[in-house]
C-alpha cells in the first residue's frame, strides 16, 4: 500500500532518495525502500556489473510505495564502466501518466565524478526510468543515484547563479542579463518563467521544445528540408507529366513597389516557372507578361486565359516572396496529388530589416478556421481550370480573387486543398491594422449567401469575422446528459447555472447517477426528478465514463446530444445555440466549447494529438481574453477532437458511429477516439470559442497517480489505433511542439525525421510494429517498383579491385584518401600485379576546391558527377556502368588508411583466399581510438528483437593480429569488400532502403546464398563517421524493413 | 459442458478459415467441450466431421439458436457474422476471431466497398465485441486493434514427415492458390505464371506446379506456362502434392497468415515468400522481388546440401512456432476467463 509522507515533512524536509550501490534497491532515508528494477537490455555481469544487451536499456523507479510530488529535483547518477574509456551519458524518462515518450527524455549532463540534472516534475509522475546509455555491450555499475527534492527559494537562486555565470561567460553584462530575464517574465509570467529554468540554464542546447528561436529553426530545421527537396529536383524536372507553371503576381496598381520584391523571388526559383504575370485588374482583364524586372508585352488577360500552356497559377499577392523552393515543393506535392483543387504552405514575415520572423505555422485545410480568420494568406496556388471557373463568376476588386477562391471551397466538402507543411511564402511585416475594407466581406457574403440566414459581423480590428450559422426554425431537441457520483456541491452550481442561465429552450437535462451513496446525494437528485426538464437515471455499474453515456443516450430520444461534466458551470447564455448550431450541420460531426478554469485561465481550447504521448488540451493554462497563436483562441475551428466535458452532436449519429468506446476506453480518451473516428469518416470536428463555460476540473481530480495507472492499457490503445494521427495531427502543424505547457511553441523535432515525407516516427519500435510502420499497401509498391530495378549488362570479371566512393564536398577527407588509394592502386600493381581502378561518385559538389582536386586527379580516377545521393541507387548505378573488375570495394569519403597498400592489399586476400568468403569489412576506430565498427550483430532477445546493433561501438579498441579474419552476421557499407558476381546475385544494394540497413542486408542475402562475410584487420582504418550524413538520421522504415525480412532467418538459420 | 458456436460463411474444402475452424472444433471437442459450427454453406467434408448447422447471418436466428442450445460463446469468423456480433442479446460472451481482409487496394473495381467493410468492423464490431483474435501479428496490427489477442493456428493436421532430401534430379517447385483470373493479381497467379515461362525460357530445369480451386479454363493458362496442374484436390490429394515438392513458393500479395506456406514446411518443404502479408512471421524465406526469388533458388538447385539443411530448419521452426495445441490452450485460457464467472 502506498504511503503517503505528511504533506508538512514533505515541504519543509526535501526528501532524497539514494540508490546504493547496484544490485535493486532504493534506500530512502526517510525509511522507504523503492525497488529499480530492470526494465530492458540488461543482464547482469559478474556480481556488481550490469551488461547492455540492446541500445535502449532501461530501469525503473517502482515508486508505487512513495509519492514523488510536483515541483525541482536534482538528480545525480553515479557509475562506473568497466571499461574506463566508455562514457555512459544516461537519460531519464518520465511518465505522467500518458506514458512514456522516447523523443521527450532528458539527458544527464555530466560532470566529474558523476551526471546530475536538475528537473522540474509538473505534476507527480507515475513512473520514473533511467536508461544508462545508448549502446549495446557496455559494462557498468551503478553506484548511486540521488533524486533529492530542491526547495523552490534554494532552486531559483541556484538557478539564477548558474544562468548568470553562462551568460556572463559568454561576454554578456549584467544588465542584458537582467533586462532579458525581466523581458522573459514579462512575456512568460513568473510561474512559468520559474518552470521553465531547466530549459534557460541549458541554453537550450538539449532540442527541448520550449523558447527555441526562429532563427535556430531555420537552421536546423529549414535547411535540412531545402536539403531534402533539392534531391528531388532532377527527377522532377525529367518527369514527363511534369506541370507547367505560371506566377500571377496580383496588384492594385502596375506603380505599385512591391511588385519588383516578388518579381526578384520569382526570378530565384530553382524550378523555373513558364511564365509570370502581373494581374491588376480583372474587369478591365489587362495583364503584362514579364520575365524580368521590365514589362515586356501587354495582353489581354482573356486571350492569355485560352491560350496559355500553364496548367497550375501561383497567385502571389504584391509584396509576398516567394522562396526559392515554392515551385520544387509545389511540383513535389502536385506528383503525390495531381488533382487537388487548392495548395497553400505555411509563411512567415520579413521584418523592414530584412530578418525573417513570426513564423505562422498553419493547421491542414480548416475551413471554419478560414472564414473566421484567414489563415492561409493571400498566396496559393490553383490548377488553371478551377481560375477560369472563379474569374468568370467573380465580380469585384482582383485584389480579393484569392479569399473568394478560397471562400468557395470552404462550403465545398468535397474539396481537396492540400497544405505543404513548410515556410515557402515570405510576407511583408506590418504592425499596421488592416484597413477597413468591404471587398473581403463581400467575397464572404456572396459565398454565404447560399446558406439563409448566417450572419457575418466584423472584429478584432478587421483581422477576423464572426460567422454565426442558423438554428433551423423549430429547435432541435437536446438531452443534455450529466453522468454523477455524490459531489453534490459541483453538481448543484451545475445545474443551477443550467437551468438559470441557458436560453436554448428545446431541451431536458439527463443526469445519470453512477452509485451515489451518500443520503444528500439521493434526497437531491429526488428533489431534481421533479422538474419537468430533469430526468434521473441510475447507472447501477462500476464506473465506465463511456458505458455510462451509452446508456444514457439509448435512454434519450432527442435529436441531439449534449454531454456534460457535473463540474461544469454555466455562465453564458448562449453556450448550447451556438453548439448546436454547429451540431445540426450536416459535415459536422460534433461540437465542444471553449472551457475557463474558475481564475480565468483557458482550461480548453481544442485538443491536439501527440502533446504528452496521446493528446492534451490546446492552449491549457493561456490567459482567458488571448487571441491565441494564429488567433486560434478567438476563431471557430477545426480541430482533430474536443473534450467530452461539454461535447454536442447529432443522436443518430452518435448511435450510428459506435457510441462511446466503453470496452477499451472505459476512463480516458473515449471522447477523443470518438472524434477521431468521425473525422476518420469525413466528419469535421468545430471547436467554438463562442459557447464559454467553467470547468472545476481539479475539483473532481483527486488522484491522478491512481488514474494514470489505470489508463495505461488506453493509451496504449490510443497510440496504435491513432498513431498517425498522434504523430501528425492535421490540425496542428509538424513544427510545433509536443512537450506538455509548449504548444504552438516552435519545435525542432523534424530534424530528426529521415525524409521529408517521413510519416513515421521514431516513437514506435519497429521490431515490434514492422507491420505498422510500413503497410502492407506499401510494401506491395516496394516489390512492383523493385520489378524495375537496374540490372547490370556487363559482367565485371577481370579480375582485379575496384574502389567505388560516394562524396560530397569534404575536400580535406576526398583529396588525401584519393591521393592514398592512386599511390596503392599503382605499387600493388607493380607488386602484385593486381589492377585496381577507383571510381568516385559526386553526389553535387560544387566547391572551387573540389574541382581543382577532380582536375588533377582526372587521370587515375574515374569520376561521375552530379548525382543525387541515395546509397543504394548510387552505388548501384556506378557498379553496374563503371565496374570491370571481379572485386569491389564500398568506401565512405570519412575513411582513413593508416596503410592503404597493404591494408587494401590485405582485404583483398582475404576475400580471395576461401571461395566460401563472399564479404570482407574491417574494424574501423575513431580518431581517438575508440572503436567505431567491430562488425554488426542481431539483438536477440526482448522487445528490439530483429534489430541490429554495432557491438562494442565507442569502446577502447584491442587491436587483434594483422591479417586476422573473424565471421561476422554483417560488415559496414562503409568499407565493404565483395565478390563482384555475388553482388550481382544479390541483387545489389536493395534501393528500397533509404537510409539504413542496406549494407546489412547485402551481407544476409550473401549469407542466404551461401557466402559467409568476414570482418578483418588490415592495419589501423579510421572512420570519421557523420561526417557525410548528419548524425541522428535513422529510419524507421528500413529498419522495420530488415526485421521483416530477417529477423526470422537470423534466429532460425543464423543464430 | 460448455457450449461454443463458431460462425462462418462457409464450411468448404480449399477454404484456409474451414480448416482452421474444422481444427478447433474437433480438438475443442476432445478437451469436453461442445462446439457448433453455424454457416451459410458447406460440403460433406466438414459436416461429417463437425456439426455443423445451417445458420442465417442475422441476429434473430443466431439468438434464437443460442438460447436454444444454451450457447456460452458465439465466436464469428467471418463477414457478415461478424456485423452480426454486437446486435445479439444473449448471455453468452462475442468474440471475433479475425482473419484478416485482403488490401483493398489489390481489387480496384470494389476498393472502398471493402475499405467499408474494414472500417465498418473497426468502429462497430470491436469495441463491441469481448475479445478481438488476430492470427497474427500482421492481422492485429492491420486491423489497427492493438488489444487483438493474437492466437497462430497450427500445422498438425497435415502429415509431417522427414523432410526427403532430393541431389540429383531437378527441383519440384509448386504453389498453391485459387486459380481464378480474378485473384491472379492478388494471389500472384500471373507473376507465377512469368516466374515459370521464364525458367523454361533460359532452359533451366525445374519443375514448376500449382493446385488449387478452379476451372479446367482457368488452370489452362497455368498448362500453357509448362506449369502441372492440379484442380479441385482433395485434402489427401493436397497432402501428396506438398509431399513430392522441394521448394514451395507464395506470390501472393496479401495473405493474413498463409496456411499452405506453414502446411509446407510442416511437410519438410522449403517455402519462400513475398515481404507481405504475415509472410515474414510464418517463413524464415522473404524475399523482395522476383530477381531475388530466381537467385535464391538458383543458388539452392546448386547446393542441394544446403537446401536440405534449410528445410530441416524451416521444419523444425513451424513444428515449434505453430502447433494446434498451442492454439487451444490460448483459445482455452481466454474462454476460461469467462467460464470462471460463469
Amino acid at each position: 500500500m502506498k504511503r503517503n509522507i505528511p504533506h508538512l515533512y514533505k515541504t519543509l524536509f526535501p526528501f532524497m532518495i539514494i540508490i546504493k550501490n547496484i544490485n535493486n534497491y532504493f534506500i530512502l532515508i526517510s525509511g522507504y525502500i523503492c525497488i529499480l528494477q530492470k526494465i530492458n537490455g540488461l543482464k547482469k555481469s559478474q556480481q556488481t556489473f550490469w551488461e547492455t544487451i540492446t541500445d535502449t536499456p532501461q530501469f525503473e523507479l517502482d515508486n508505487s510505495k512513495i509519492d514523488i510530488l510536483k515541483g525541482w529535483y536534482s538528480i545525480q547518477f553515479y557509475s562506473e564502466t568497466l571499461n574506463n574509456n566508455s562514457t555512459l551519458y544516461p537519460e531519464i524518462s518520465i511518465d505522467y501518466g500518458n506514458g512514456y515518450v522516447d523523443n521527450e527524455n532528458i539527458a544527464l549532463e555530466h560532470n566529474n565524478s558523476h551526471y546530475h540534472i536538475q528537473i522540474y516534475f509538473h505534476k507527480s509522475p507515475v513512473g520514473i526510468r533511467i536508461i544508462p546509455c545508448r549502446q549495446a555491450g557496455l559494462i557498468f555499475k551503478l553506484n548511486k543515484i540521488k533524486l533529492k527534492r530542491i526547495p523552490l527559494p534554494l532552486f531559483i537562486i541556484s538557478a539564477a547563479i548558474n544562468i548568470y555565470k553562462r551568460d556572463t561567460k559568454n561576454g554578456r553584462n549584467f544588465w542584458d542579463i537582467i533586462q532579458e530575464k525581466l523581458k522573459l517574465i514579462h512575456d512568460f509570467g513568473l510561474i512559468y518563467t520559474i518552470n521553465n529554468l531547466n530549459t534557460l540554464i541549458s541554453n537550450n542546447e538539449d532540442g527541448l521544445d520550449w523558447g527555441v528561436d526562429y532563427t535556430r529553426w531555420i537552421s536546423e530545421v529549414e535547411t535540412r528540408y531545402h536539403r531534402n527537396i533539392k534531391t528531388k529536383l532532377e527527377k522532377l524536372q525529367q518527369n514527363s507529366n511534369k506541370n507547367n507553371h505560371c506566377i500571377l503576381i496580383i496588384s492594385n496598381s502596375l506603380t505599385d513597389t512591391n511588385i519588383d520584391v516578388s518579381l526578384n523571388s520569382v526570378k530565384n526559383q530553382l524550378l523555373a516557372p513558364c511564365e509570370v504575370l502581373i494581374l491588376h485588374k480583372t474587369s478591365k482583364v489587362y495583364c503584362y507578361s514579364t520575365t524580368d524586372k521590365n514589362i515586356s508585352k501587354k495582353v489581354v488577360f482573356n486571350t492569355w486565359k485560352s491560350t496559355t500552356h500553364s496548367n497550375i497559377i501561383t497567385l502571389l499577392k504584391s509584396g509576398d516572396q516567394l522562396s526559392e523552393y515554392y515551385l520544387l515543393a509545389l511540383e513535389n506535392c502536385l506528383h503525390e496529388s495531381p488533382d487537388c483543387d487548392v495548395i497553400y504552405s505555411d509563411n512567415d514575415e520579413r521584418s523592414a530589416d530584412g530578418k525573417r520572423c513570426n513564423p505562422h505555422f498553419k493547421p491542414d485545410w480548416s475551413p471554419d478556421f478560414l472564414i473566421e480568420s484567414n489563415y492561409i494568406g493571400e498566396t496559393l496556388s490553383i490548377p488553371l481550370h478551377h481560375l477560369k471557373n472563379f474569374l468568370y463568376r467573380y465580380k469585384q476588386p482582383i485584389q480579393f480573387l484569392t479569399l473568394y477562391i478560397l471562400y468557395h471551397f470552404s462550403q465545398d466538402n468535397n474539396a481537396d486543398i492540400k497544405h505543404i507543411n513548410q515556410i515557402l511564402i515570405h510576407c511583408k511585416h506590418s504592425n499596421e491594422k488592416p484597413t477597413p475594407h468591404n471587398g473581403n466581406l463581400a467575397a464572404l457574403k456572396t459565398i454565404l449567401a447560399k446558406n439563409h440566414n448566417t450572419s457575418i459581423s466584423v472584429k478584432n480590428d478587421n483581422k477576423q469575422y464572426r460567422v454565426k450559422h442558423p438554428l433551423t426554425r423549430s429547435l432541435p431537441t437536446v438531452s443534455i446528459i450529466i453522468p454523477t457520483k455524490d459531489k453534490i456541491s459541483l453538481l448543484k452550481v451545475c445545474i443551477e447555472s443550467l437551468l438559470t442561465i441557458t436560453d436554448y429552450e428545446n431541451h431536458e437535462i439527463v443526469i445519470v447517477d453512477n452509485q451515489s451513496i451518500k443520503s444528500e446525494t439521493h434526497s437531491y437528485l429526488n428533489e431534481l426528478s421533479k422538474n419537468p426538464l430533469i430526468r434521473v437515471i441510475s447507472y447501477n455499474k462500476e464506473f465506465n465514463y463511456s458505458a455510462i453515456n451509452n446508456y444514457a443516450v439509448s435512454k434519450t430520444q432527442s435529436d441531439i446530444v449534449c454531454f456534460l461534466n457535473n463540474d461544469i458551470e454555466i455562465t453564458h447564455s448562449e453556450w448550447l445555440s451556438e453548439l448546436v448550431s454547429h451540431a445540426i450541420r450536416p459535415a459536422v460531426g460534433c461540437a465542444g466549447a471553449k472551457l475557463y478554469y474558475p481564475d480565468g485561465r483557458v482550461q480548453h481550447g481544442g485538443v491536439i494529438m501527440g502533446i504528452g504521448g496521446v493528446a492534451a488540451h490546446a492552449f491549457y493554462g493561456e490567459e482567458g481574453d488571448s487571441a491565441g497563436y494564429l488567433n486560434r483562441l478567438s476563431s471557430v475551428q477545426n480541430y482533430s477532437a474536443v473534450t467530452a466535458a461539454c461535447l454536442v452532436m447529432r443522436r443518430e449519429l452518435f448511435l450510428s458511429i459506435g457510441e462511446f468506446n466503453h470496452k477499451q476506453l472505459p476512463v480516458a480518451f473515449n471522447d477523443i477516439d470518438l472524434c477521431l473516428r468521425l473525422r476518420e469518416q469525413g466528419y469535421s470536428v468545430i471547436w467554438t470559442p463562442y459557447a464559454e463555460l467553467i470547468h472545476h476540473e481539479s475539483a473532481t481530480r483527486t488522484d491522478d497517480i491512481r488514474r494514470s495507472n489505470e489508463i495505461k492499457t488506453e493509451v496504449q490503445y490510443m497510440q496504435i489505433r491513432w498513431r498517425k494521427w498522434i504523430i501528425n495531427d492535421p490540425a496542428y502543424n509538424h513544427h510545433l511542439s509536443l512537450t506538455i505547457g509548449n504548444d504552438f511553441e516552435y519545435s525542432l523535432r523534424q530534424k530528426n525525421l529521415s525524409s521529408i515525407d517521413a510519416r513515421t516516427s521514431i516513437d514506435i519500435n519497429p521490431a515490434q510494429y514492422p507491420y505498422l510502420i510500413e503497410n502492407n499497401e506499401d510494401r506491395i509498391a516496394a516489390i512492383v517498383t523493385d520489378e524495375i530495378k537496374i540490372r547490370p549488362d556487363k559482367k565485371a570479371e577481370k579480375p582485379g579491385l575496384s574502389i567505388i566512393i560516394l562524396t560530397l564536398e569534404k575536400p580535406e577527407l576526398i583529396e588525401p584518401l584519393l591521393k592514398n588509394l592512386i599511390i596503392a592502386k599503382k605499387e600493388l600493381y607493380n607488386r602484385k600485379k593486381i589492377n585496381i581502378e577507383i571510381i568516385i561518385g559526386d553526389t553535387g559538389s560544387t566547391s572551387p576546391e573540389i574541382n581543382s582536386i577532380y582536375k588533377t586527379l582526372i587521370s587515375d580516377v574515374t569520376i561521375v558527377r552530379d548525382l543525387t545521393y541515395h546509397f543504394s541507387q548510387c552505388n548501384n548505378l556506378l557498379f553496374s556502368e563503371y565496374v570491370n573488375f571481379d572485386s569491389v570495394l564500398f568506401l565512405n569519403n570519412d575513411i582513413i588508411f593508416e596503410d592503404t597498400i597493404n591494408a587494401l592489399y590485405r582485404m583483398y586476400v582475404a576475400l580471395n583466399d576461401d571461395q566460401k568468403t563472399g564479404i570482407v569489412g574491417s574494424f574501423l576506430t575513431y580518431p581517438d581510438g575508440r572503436l567505431q565498427h567491430g562488425g554488426v550483430s542481431i539483438i536477440e532477445e526482448g522487445d528490439s528483437k530483429g534489430l541490429c546493433y554495432h557491438p562494442g561501438h565507442g569502446t577502447v579498441f584491442k587491436k587483434p593480429a594483422i591479417d586476422s579474419v573473424i565471421p561476422i552476421p554483417a560488415v559496414t557499407g562503409a568499407c565493404l569488400l565483395i565478390r563482384s558476381d555475388l553482388f550481382v546475385s544479390c541483387g545489389m544494394f536493395d534501393i528500397q532502403y533509404e537510409i539504413e540497413a542496406q549494407d546489412i542486408d547485402l551481407c544476409f542475402q550473401a549469407r542466404r546464398l551461401g557466402y559467409q562475410s568476414l570482418l578483418s584487420y588490415p592495419g589501423e582504418v579510421q572512420h570519421l563517421e557523420n561526417a557525410t550524413r548528419p548524425k541522428g538520421e535513422e529510419n524507421n522504415q528500413d529498419r522495420a524493413r530488415f526485421v521483416r525480412k530477417w529477423a526470422v532467418f537470423y534466429s532460425e538459420m543464423m543464430s | 459442458m460448455k457450449h461454443i458456436l463458431f460462425l462462418a460463411e462457409r464450411m468448404s474444402i480449399g477454404f484456409g478459415v474451414s480448416v482452421v475452424i474444422g481444427e478447433l472444433t474437433t480438438r475443442l471437442a476432445k478437451k469436453g467441450w461442445l462446439v457448433s459450427v453455424g454457416c451459410r454453406q458447406f460440403d460433406s467434408y466438414f459436416s461429417e466431421r463437425c456439426n455443423v448447422i445451417k445458420l442465417e447471418p442475422n441476429s434473430r436466428a443466431i439468438d434464437s439458436y443460442a438460447s436454444k442450445h444454451n450457447v456460452d460463446f458465439v465466436i464469428a469468423h467471418t463477414t457478415p457474422y461478424f456485423e452480426i456480433l454486437p446486435k445479439l442479446n444473449g448471455s453468452f460472451e462475442t468474440w471475433a476471431w479475425e482473419h484478416g481482409d485482403p488490401t483493398p487496394s489489390l481489387f480496384p473495381f470494389d476498393r472502398d466497398q471493402r475499405q467499408k467493410f474494414i472500417d465498418y468492423k473497426r468502429n462497430h464490431v470491436y469495441p463491441h465485441v469481448d475479445h478481438v483474435i488476430a492470427i497474427s501479428k500482421f492481422v492485429q496490427q492491420e486491423i489497427n486493434w492493438p488489444l487483438a489477442e493474437v492466437i497462430y493456428n497450427g500445422c498438425g493436421h497435415i502429415e509431417i514427415g522427414p523432410p526427403k532430401k532430393n541431389l540429383d534430379e531437378p527441383l519440384n517447385v509448386g504453389a498453391l492458390m485459387r486459380l481464378g483470373e480474378g485473384e491472379h493479381y492478388y494471389k500472384g497467379g500471373d507473376r507465377y505464371i512469368e516466374f515459370a515461362k521464364q525458367f523454361a525460357l533460359e532452359n533451366i530445369p525445374m519443375n514448376f506446379g500449382v493446385l488449387g480451386r478452379g476451372t479446367p479454363e482457368e488452370g489452362k493458362i497455368f498448362k500453357q506456362a509448362g506449369i502441372k496442374t492440379h484442380l479441385n484436390a482433395t485434402e489427401e490429394e493436397k497432402s501428396k502434392y506438398l509431399q513430392d515438392l522441394d521448394v514451395f513458393l507464395s506470390l501472393s500479395l496479401w495473405e493474413g497468415f498463409n496456411l499452405p506456406l506453414v502446411e509446407a514446411q510442416a511437410s519438410g518443404k522449403l517455402a519462400i515468400a513475398f515481404d507481405t502479408g504475415a509472410h515474414p512471421e510464418v517463413t524464415p524465406f522473404i524475399v523482395t522481388n522476383l530477381n531475388e526469388l530466381k537467385t535464391l533458388l538458383l543458388s539452392l538447385d546448386k547446393n542441394r546440401e544446403r537446401l536440405y539443411q534449410y528445410t530441416v530448419k524451416s521444419q523444425q521452426f513451424c513444428l515449434k512456432k505453430f502447433n494446434w495445441e498451442t492454439t487451444i490452450d490460448m483459445t482455452l485460457e481466454l474462454l476460461s476467463n469467462k467460464t470462471q464467472r460463469l
